[in-house]
């Protein structure tokens, strides 16, 4: 029959108790503590986004509020570049910047990127400079239809994906992702490239007819639609859409 | 006989205790933290947290549910279940920054309130829920979360004495059976969302293998229980059943014994046997693996005192156990297993068996007068 006898409020335990239970307790730091390391070890890659939270910088170019928020950004070269346009936390553009659809425009924000896909996020709400009296045209972004398309992929809200969150996708990401969708974050389809590599293609919806539902966020989808291109950016105008896997 | 009535007081196992707790809990953390930026170092500051604080408190939820069968199968343990609330407020804690930080990333600076969205955001889709039907990975896993962090929460609340007392022990233990409960959503918290993103096995197969380890750990202690009841036959005669053998305790000791179903702790004090409740009044301790210190009943878990000879505690506490009537005969020790009335005073079976039969009838007693107990007054434990 053991001996010692241990009663919490005592100050010390009895010597042979304490030493058992240090032993234990040793062993199972260390069991515990690799645990942990080769759980943390085998997370999935997060995505190669980037977001400068906290950075500004000047954004300056012609805005199109339609299909989608883009701000095509003219370089000393010529060659433009565009940049999707979003606003602050789960939010698309505001309704404030649409009016200047066609013109040039000048904000503050931050940078958001992700293999050469660009996005700005209009964070100094002040700092609106519109440029240009009456709406422009940049031939340059004129659209350009590249025909019909089904496409199946994961529905993303494009903010979270392009670099805000690392990792963006799947189920842990979905309610963001509703919720960034529900406020206006400009959708996009995750592709999977053959060479493995993934893509977002940004998806637009009819005036007033929306083929999918934000709950389907994060979801494998399939969308019927136009493949277009405005400048380097390509656009699903989507007439039909449905969740995969849900008998239909 | 002057009384001493000391105020809660954290002694110098308690502070040890939390101490190397939570030197335990910052190492998983870093752990975590320091693995992840090894192998991922474009991580966001959010997923960090998120991450770090939810699996640091998933194993410590694993530990602090091994504690209780460990200590059942090995009294060396006993250590580590005293105090053991303390590892469960630090898990709480973690769940709570974890849970926090969760709703703020994936819910806050939309266009609903993230606690609204926290329970809406999935549901405005009827196609999904009745996928949600036919397939069980299409559940939202968050829900689960948010129930096992306001179970865990009751819990991390009520953890003090001052709740036990008020809301009494029944009550407060039921309550704190729930932590079986909050581990399960957790379970299915992990199962639906993070386990369904990631591709690794490693995580899946740790929770596995932690929840096939406390089942086990559950399995055994209850099997020993078990062995224990079995050894203890129930012949009854005129109201007494034999419990143990006269050599099964010795001295200043008790025993857990089954008598008629009930569990009983049996106790050889001075030379004369006694029987009380196993239930200690404070949290339900197995009174009868404690042992009698300055002649008092003391409850392995966190020392409550009771007399042997009629149950109560020793003046100014008020807190009263059942006794039985005890006697010997041919060496072995034989317990009456209806108890006798509350504050009766048991004048204990002499373990000699010839005396056994002369042992004088119990007679009831003011409770606390004339305690038996000289001993300082014992601090309360207060984990
Ligand atoms: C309000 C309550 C809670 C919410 C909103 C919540 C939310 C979340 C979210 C969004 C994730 C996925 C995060 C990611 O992987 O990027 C997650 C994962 C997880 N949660 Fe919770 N959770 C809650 C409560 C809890 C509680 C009480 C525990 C208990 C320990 C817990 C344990 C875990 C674990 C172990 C994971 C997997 C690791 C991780 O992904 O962080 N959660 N939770
Ligand atoms: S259970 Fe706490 S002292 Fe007995």
């Amino acid at each position: 029959m053991n001996e010692e006898f241990y009663v919490g409020y005592l100050d010390h335990a009895p010597p042979a108790m304490a030493r058992f239970v240090r032993r234990w307790v040793a062993a199972a730091v260390v069991v515990l503590l690799a645990w942990l390391a080769v759980i943390a070890g085998q997370q999935s890659p997060m995505g190669q986004g980037r977001f400068e939270f906290g950075i500004e910088r000047v954004f300056e170019g012609l805005f199109l509020a339609e299909p989608l928020p883009l701000l095509r950004v003219a370089a000393p070269d010529g060659v433009g570049t565009n940049y999707v346009v979003v606003g602050l936390g789960k939010h698309g553009v505001p309704d404030v910047l649409r009016q200047y659809h066609g013109r040039r425009i000048r904000f503050r924000g931050s940078l958001i990127e992700r293999d050469g896909t660009l996005m700005a996020e209009w964070n100094v709400p002040d700092s609106l400079e519109v440029l240009s009296p009456a709406p422009e045209r940049d031939s340059e972004m004129e659209e350009i239809v590249m025909g019909d398309a089904h496409v199946a992929g994961e529905l993303v809200d494009t903010k979270c994906f392009l670099g805000v969150m690392r990792p963006a996708t799947g189920k842990v990401h979905r309610a963001c992702a509703i919720r960034c969708l529900s406020g206006g974050v400009p959708p996009g389809l995750l592709v999977q490239r053959e060479d493995g590599h993934a893509v977002v293609v940004m998806l637009v919806s009819g005036v007033g007819n929306v083929p999918w539902n934000v709950s389907w966020a994060g979801r494998q989808v399939k969308v019927r639609g136009v493949l277009v291109r405005r400048g380097e950016t390509l656009i699903l105008k989507a007439a039909e859409a449905a969740l995969l896997g849900a008998g239909g | 006989m002057s009384l001493v009535y000391r105020a809660i007081d954290w002694n110098r196992q308690k502070r040890v205790y939390d101490l190397i707790a939570w030197g335990i809990a910052g190492a998983g953390l870093a752990t975590w933290v320091v693995t992840t930026l090894v192998r991922h170092p474009n991580v966001t500051a959010e997923t960090l947290v998120i991450r770090a604080s939810a699996w640091s408190a998933i194993t410590l939820l694993h530990v602090i549910l091994a504690i209780g069968p460990l200590a059942r199968l090995d009294a060396r343990f006993l250590p580590l279940l005293y105090n053991r609330r303390h590892l469960g407020v630090t898990m709480f804690v973690l769940a709570l920054v974890h849970a926090v930080v969760a709703t703020f990333q994936f819910h806050a600076l939309g266009d609903e309130s993230p606690l609204v969205s926290l329970w809406t955001a999935y549901g405005s889709d009827a196609a999904l829920w009745r996928q949600a039907v036919e397939d069980w990975v299409h559940v939202p896993f968050e829900p689960f979360g948010v129930v096992a962090l306001i179970i865990l929460l009751f819990m991390a609340a009520t953890s003090h004495d001052f709740w036990l007392r008020h809301l009494g022990a029944v009550f407060w233990k039921s309550l704190h059976l729930c932590v079986y409960l909050a581990y399960g959503l957790v379970l299915a918290h992990v199962a639906l969302g993070y386990l369904q993103s990631e591709r690794g096995i490693a995580p899946a197969a740790a929770l596995g293998a932690g929840f096939i380890g406390l089942a086990t750990l559950h399995g055994l202690a209850a099997r020993q229980e078990r062995r224990v009841d079995r050894e203890i036959h129930a012949l009854e005669q005129d109201g007494y059943v034999p419990v143990c053998r006269v050599d099964g305790v010795i001295e200043g000791r008790g025993r857990v014994v089954v008598a008629a179903g009930r569990r009983l702790a049996v106790w050889l004090h001075h030379g004369r046997w006694f029987a009380t409740s196993n239930v200690c009044r404070h949290q339900g301790g197995p009174l009868g693996e404690g042992r009698i210190i300055d002649g008092c009943i003391t409850c392995p878990w966190h020392g409550w005192n009771y007399q042997p000879e009629d149950g109560c505690s020793p003046p100014p506490f008020q807190e009263i156990i059942e006794t039985h009537e005890v006697r010997v005969e041919a060496a072995q020790v034989w317990v009456r297993s209806l108890p006798s009335p509350l504050r009766t005073r048991q004048s204990g079976a002499l373990a000699d068996a010839a005396e056994a039969a002369a042992g004088s009838k119990p007679r009831v007693d003011d409770c606390g007068r004339g305690g038996a107990c000289p001993s300082p007054p014992r601090e309360r434990a207060d984990s």
